[in-house]
């Protein structure tokens, strides 16, 4: 019955979104329809099948093979709910329930659009949402009934039924999703309107919204790695962390070209370019980790005529677009001439080098694939061409973060800023001489990132005090402003934070009898117990190890090592007391003898990654808050 | 400057710029690539000493030797067999008769491992070895 239903809301959604596509013929009549009921049907459709397998899942319907191999009675509701979205099937449906969900924003709440630019948008949106619906029905169908009914499911994988991961997909989604309306303006301006102005205020909370909603999904998705994973890190480059890496680092660009445009007219086909690229980038990251061209958590599906469906929808969408730009790029008049020392100048260096790491990611990402289809060789690429290019490449960008913003549009003096710079300059050297005495071992760079990001840190405070008279004129400030300081402070955080786990960690592997204690920095870790523990779907043990710093009782860590039945499936849950400025870590492998295996870790700075990745979260929201809504 | 020069003096810097940007990719990603070998690939071929490379197989049923912290295993391909040794944490799903890949060098006939990859799926196979034992 719920499948019923199911199938036949897609079917209602597709029939739709077809429809809607069709307006993109009229746009040249007088009277355009109003394309409101049509979108909010396709999101009540689509809301509507999603609900359907949300319900599947919670009774535990297994007569439906979605259902069937992706649960199990046993689990827990809340994984119950979240595995909606555990599994390739699920997971297309809450891609394209995004979809329609910025139509329906749009739709609702944008009233800054002109009723034929609204309709066109909109309909560039329901083709994007008609093309996906056929994927889903053609090869992804969540409603698939089994017969004769299974009497238990699969389970699905434990290392995903986590708080961490259950979160992770929505907000992710939310983010690179985001970026197909920004698509969808942007293809709706070639026909209606010109790129002015006006338009890059169109489209900047839409970049802004999915701007930090892809920062707070990536960061949910590197805070689970790091301690569900076992293995303390908190990012890989592994193919498909690139693939939400590379559409964050576009859309950085574009966040910063609108800015441009909007107060300077200018660097209009430059924004278009990083408009559809943004969004082509969210495409070849959904085939990166669909097409099961990779092997990751992520890739649940390797059924070939799914990877080549996904090919061909990417395809599709970044040539026609660029084809669309290449065509009408003369029609776009720049007006003027940029000087280097600007403002503006500034914003397009952070372009080149944002998009100069884009492309070495994408290299780095995509050689192998390549390789193996002309060669047959066999290779991957590891972290250390990452971190190394990465640096190289926002070392730059980071110096000049601090004082871009300081900068006046047109045309400014440099020297007369550095002048001014000269109390960041010492407050930064003054900081990171200071974590020099603390902690002199590591390596030099480790110096370096600190002073990037007591630099970026200070430069920006700098810059606030100034504006704000030293905080006597805080209630004038603008909310644009003071999002834009407090992401770029969080920015400089993380930095710090990345610098500190990566290049400051101590790390001990130890077995260990009961009775006995690791020492860690000024820490002491005394094993104390261990006993076997039961959840509703695991079993497994669980060590108890008191933590003393000099002598004194601060806390019992708990990690544990569970063990899935079903799935025959061993998860580590490591123990972590974080303290603000530093992780202690404790992940538990297995008994050798009589004694357990554990890794144990002193991490500086860590939780400054997450700290710093929900400031920017909350500095782009802001910003968004003011541009929404806002009449002409 | 006429117009047709400063167009073509900003495309002749911008694809120099691009140019620029991935030759020195390029250059870096040569040094940092590590191939792919099973046991038989490793014995035919002439590795360069300190070659760092990711070998892949099956660990070998009742290999899993452990003394304290250090493991000793052996990965097949069925054909030939390689003998390697790990200081540190093996992944969860590191189980005998399943797939794993390793990185690391090989020094005297016996792999010295620095990293022990077995990921994510209790069936995972890595596509490389499924596509080499296939062979």
């Amino acid at each position: 019955m719920v499948a019923i239903i199911g199938n036949i809301s897609l079917i209602f959604a597709v029939l739709l979104s077809f429809y809607q596509f069709l307006n993109i013929r009229n746009i040249n009549k007088i009277r355009t329809l109003n394309p409101d009921r049509n979108i909010s049907l396709q999101f009540f459709f689509i809301l509507t099948a999603f609900f359907c397998l949300m319900f599947a899942y919670v009774v535990s319907d297994f007569s439906i093979l979605n259902v069937y191999q992706n649960s199990h009675t046993a689990k827990p509701l809340l994984y119950k709910i979240t595995g909606v979205w555990g599994n390739h099937e699920g997971s297309m449906l809450l891609w394209v329930l995004v979809l329609v969900f910025f139509g329906f924003l749009i739709s609702r709440y944008d009233k800054r659009l002109d009723l034929p630019y609204k309709t066109l948008t909109l309909s560039f949106q329901s083709l994007i949402t008609f093309i996906f619906l056929l994927f889903i029905l053609l090869t992804s169908n969540p409603f698939i009934v089994i017969s004769p009914t299974p009497v238990n499911g699969q389970d699905l994988n434990p290392l995903l039924q986590d708080p961490g991961l259950a979160f992770h997909p929505p907000n992710l989604y939310f983010g690179y999703v985001g970026l197909s309306i920004v698509f969808s303006f942007t293809m709706a301006r070639f026909y209606k309107g010109s790129f002015d102005a006006s338009w890059a205020k169109l489209i900047k909370p839409w970049v802004l919204l999915s701007w930090s909603f892809l920062t707070l999904g990536i960061s949910l998705g590197s805070w689970w790695a790091y301690y569900e994973l076992g293995w303390g890190g908190f990012w890989f480059w592994d193919p498909v962390e690139n693939a939400s890496l590379m559409p964050w680092l576009c859309a950085t660009a574009l966040l910063h070209s609108t800015l441009v445009l909007e107060k300077r007219n200018t660097l209009k086909k430059w924004t278009v370019f990083l408009a559809f690229l943004s969004f082509s980038f969210s495409l070849i990251g959904t085939f990166l980790v669909r097409s099961g061209i990779v092997t990751s958590v992520h890739a649940f599906a390797s059924d070939p005529t799914r990877g080549v469906f996904i090919l061909m929808i990417c395809a599709f969408f970044i040539f026609s677009s660029f084809i669309l730009l290449a065509k009408k790029a003369d029609s776009i008049k720049e007006e003027k001439l940029i000087s280097p020392i600007s403002k503006e100048g500034a914003i397009i260096f952070n372009n080149l080098l944002m998009i100069a790491l884009l492309l070495t990611i994408f290299i780095g990402t995509i050689y192998p694939i390549f390789l193996e289809i002309f060669t047959g060789d066999q290779i991957s690429v590891g972290p250390p061409y990452f971190n190394l290019t990465s640096t190289l490449i926002m070392g730059p960008a980071i110096l000049i973060m601090s004082f871009a913003p300081m900068l006046n549009w047109k045309k400014d003096d440099l020297f007369g800023l550095l002048s001014r710079l000269k109390t960041v300059l010492f407050l930064s050297l003054l900081v990171t001489f200071i974590f020099f005495y603390i902690n002199f071992q590591g390596p030099i760079i480790a110096l370096v990132g600190i002073f990037l990001a007591t630099w970026l840190f200070f430069g920006t405070l700098f810059n606030f005090f100034e504006r704000t008279n030293y905080l006597k004129k805080f209630k004038y400030l603008n909310k644009p402003y003071l999002g834009m300081t407090i992401a770029h402070l969080g920015f400089a955080i993380f930095i710090a934070g990345i610098t500190g786990s990566t290049l400051w960690k101590v790390e001990k592997i130890k077995t260990l009898k009961v009775g006995e204690k690791v020492l860690l920095n000024n820490y002491s870790l005394n094993f104390d117990k261990i006993k076997k523990i039961r959840g509703k779907n695991y079993i497994g043990h669980e060590a108890e190890f008191n933590l003393y710093k000099k002598n004194k009782f601060i806390k019992t860590l708990k990690p544990q090592k569970r063990f899935y039945p079903v799935q025959e499936f061993p998860t580590t849950e490591a123990a972590i007391y974080s303290r603000g400025f530093s992780d202690i870590y404790i992940a538990m492998s297995e008994p050798v003898g009589n004694s357990w295996l554990f890794r144990f870790h002193f991490s500086p700075l860590t939780p400054w990654i997450w700290i710093g990745s929900i400031m920017a979260f909350i500095g782009g929201i802001l910003s968004f808050s003011n541009r929404m809504f806002k009449r002409k | 400057m006429t117009p047709k020069k400063k167009r073509f003096y900003i495309l002749f810097s911008a694809f120099s710029f691009f140019c620029f940007i991935v030759g020195a990719i390029l250059i870096v990603l040569q040094d940092n690539i590590l191939f792919f070998y099973t046991p038989s690939e490793i014995l035919q071929k002439n590795l360069k000493q300190n070659e760092k490379i990711r070998l892949g197989g099956l660990v070998e049923e009742n290999s899993v030797v452990r003394n304290d912290i250090k493991i000793n295993f052996i990965i097949t391909d069925l054909k030939k067999n390689i003998e390697v040794s790990y200081v540190g944490i093996l992944p969860d799903l590191f189980r005998e008769g399943q797939g794993v890949i390793v990185n690391g060098y090989l020094k005297n006939n016996i792999f010295e491992a620095s990293e022990v990859l077995a990921k994510h799926d209790e069936n995972y196979m890595p596509p490389e070895i499924k596509k080499k034992l296939e062979n």
